[in-house]
């Protein structure tokens, strides 16, 4: 336990370390996440308004 | 036109480049995020402290990878641009405007984590040397591509004058490249270099060269994704889409 408290402290620069690692990895996320919503939401509009605009080729 | 020409024409095909690079992302998402944890894990637990910056270092497996993406996904738009204007290619377009909000991501967490290291190291958040104010300009040109593409009306003009940014904005990424050679700055000069042996241990490398190919395999799967969905937006009226719908909503869709 108490070598973990050490490691999060990382030798007084613990803030600068994780709030650099969680910026980039909360950046990383999103970026995943981004598309992923964008495919649902393709799918939502255009599945089910395939009949409705079916006529326009 | 011979082969290379045909595979080029085959390239720019929306339709093409959709269904061949399906397994290319499950790939590269793969071994990104595989990549990532470990490099993570590697620079975060095992790589020793600096002997002058203790652990503040670590911030280099983030900052550096990011750093090097944020001028390549750019000279990677300045490319585009270039085949838009002289092959008229549609994917490369696409390419441009699905890869400028991500590129703004990326130099932004790369100037957050430059700042946040700046502090133990320099003992300051920011400093105007030349290195820096050059990536900050390289945050607003990525910013300016969208602001653009935006403010134009009409797809096709709006997609030429993004190009001509995207392609004049070049100029930018080697000055951010010698920054650290031409003036004098404060930001240490580059980590890697092909020619020459790392002055760092390696020890301390290894987990950035991982951290670093992780980063480049998981943003590259994230603009191939982004595309993707692009063409399906920009195609949605063509034959072609509408079966993959079909065949999406049966459930073998991809």
């Amino acid at each position: 336990m108490n070598d973990f408290v050490t490691f999060l402290q990382m030798g007084g620069h613990g803030l600068y370390v994780w709030l650099a690692y969680g910026i980039a990895w909360a950046v990383l996320i999103v970026l995943a996440t981004r598309p992923v919503l964008a495919r649902r939401r393709f799918l939502a509009v255009h599945g089910s308004g395939r009949e409705r605009k079916g006529s326009s080729e | 036109m011979s082969r290379l020409g045909a595979f080029v024409h085959r390239l720019g095909s929306p339709r093409w480049f959709f269904d061949m690079t399906k397994p290319w992302l499950r790939a590269l998402a793969v071994i990104g995020i595989a990549l990532l944890i470990i490099g993570t894990v590697w620079g975060l637990v095992f790589a020793p402290e600096d002997y002058q910056q203790g652990n503040s270092f670590r911030i280099i497996y983030v900052h550096v990878p990011t750093a090097h993406l944020a001028e390549a996904l750019y000279l990677a738009m300045g490319v585009a641009g270039v085949v838009l204007l002289v092959w008229r290619m549609k994917l490369a377009d696409m390419f441009i405007a699905v890869t400028a909000p991500v590129g703004m991501a990326i130099t932004g967490v790369a100037l957050l984590t430059g700042a946040i290291w700046g502090k133990p190291t320099w003992g300051a958040w920011w400093v105007w040397d030349a290195r820096t104010t050059s990536v900050l300009v390289l945050f607003f040109l990525y910013l300016g591509l969208m602001a653009l593409r935006e403010a134009i009306p009409g797809r096709e003009r709006a997609g030429r004058a993004v190009a001509v940014l995207a392609i004049v904005g070049t100029v930018n990424v080697p000055i951010i490249k010698y920054s650290v050679d031409w003036w004098l700055t404060l930001h240490q000069p580059s980590s890697f270099s092909l020619t020459e042996q790392p002055t760092m241990p390696v020890e301390m490398w290894l987990p950035l060269l991982v951290n670093v190919v992780g980063f480049y395999c998981f943003v590259v799967a994230v603009v191939l994704a982004g595309l993707r969905n692009e063409i399906l937006e920009r195609e949605s009226d063509t034959v072609w889409v509408r079966d993959w719908l079909r065949r999406a909503q049966s459930g073998s869709g991809s």
